[in-house]
């Protein structure tokens, strides 16, 4: 008789340890897929290399982007900074993108052709690093691509693109 | 008593092996709970994970590197001034 009590008591024990380590598989599980990928670093590279390629295709910088006029990238480029409809996103651009483009032959700095769009308050947030040198997760993560070009005169041109995504909200776990 | 002592020496053995179980159980737990916060914490998809095009990538064919290879067969004064200025930009 004394021999099944323990034998109860046992499997009492066991039932309790089974529900421990379902809670633990629950838990891991529960914590990993809750965690957002961050794929802010491709959504920028992916901007940047889409106005790279829209500035530049096959070496020969587009004539229209240094004609001095003035120059919608966005529609130029076939780009939306459209975004879904949540966070609040509908009130600050979660893009940004900033075009240098340099005549080699002209030293004057001020003779740069200038375009930006989006939200280029974050373009200051791209340099913030921690003492480690590492950025912040939550700022806004950025990417510079740099090419060379040359127009139909055989003149030269530096290409320079620097894009940024914001969506911290969605890709880091607040 | 000390014949009822005797008696529950079985008793007292499987306890302890299950007190022990128990720990290691929840230390393990524990342990892979702490792994998996950690990995979950890791899931970033960076750019040197994918292939976009670094200069120094030659195993494949690098069409933003391409670009202004292309640039140089047309035009390729200052050559080193350019690619310097390039590399800047991968160096940062």
């Amino acid at each position: 008789m004394n021999k099944k009590g323990s034998d109860k008591v046992i499997s009492m024990y066991w039932f309790v340890i089974v529900i421990i380590v379902a809670l633990g598989i629950f838990a891991m599980v529960y914590v990993f897929y809750s965690a957002p990928y961050d794929v802010r670093d491709v959504e920028s590279e992916i901007l940047s290399s889409k106005i790279v390629d829209c500035l530049s295709r096959n070496g020969n910088i587009d004539s229209y982007f240094i004609s001095g006029k003035e120059v919608n990238i966005l529609d130029n480029c076939s780009l939306t900074f459209k975004v879904e409809n949540e966070f609040e996103w509908g009130k600050t651009e979660q893009y940004f993108f900033e075009i240098e483009i340099i005549e080699l032959s002209k030293q004057d700095p001020s003779t740069n052709i200038l375009f930006s769009g989006g939200n280029t308050n974050w373009k200051e947030d791209c340099f913030i690093k921690d003492k480690k040198g590492k950025e912040y997760k939550k700022l806004v993560k950025c990417n510079e691509k740099r090419v060379y070009a040359v127009d139909g005169l055989s003149n030269q041109y530096l290409i320079k693109v620097l894009s940024g995504v914001g969506k911290s909200e969605k890709n880091i776990k607040q | 008593m000390k014949r009822i002592l005797n008696n529950k020496k079985a008793q007292v053995g499987e306890t302890l092996t299950w007190m022990i179980s128990t720990i290691i159980i929840l230390v393990l737990l524990i342990v892979f709970v702490y792994s998996t916060l950690a990995f979950a914490k890791a899931k970033n998809i960076e750019t040197s994970s994918i292939d976009f095009g670094k200069a120094d990538s030659s195993e494949k064919i690098n069409w933003m590197y391409s670009k202004s290879e292309l640039a140089f067969s047309m035009n390729n004064q200052n050559e080193n001034v350019i690619r310097g200025w390039i590399n800047e930009a991968t160096e940062e």
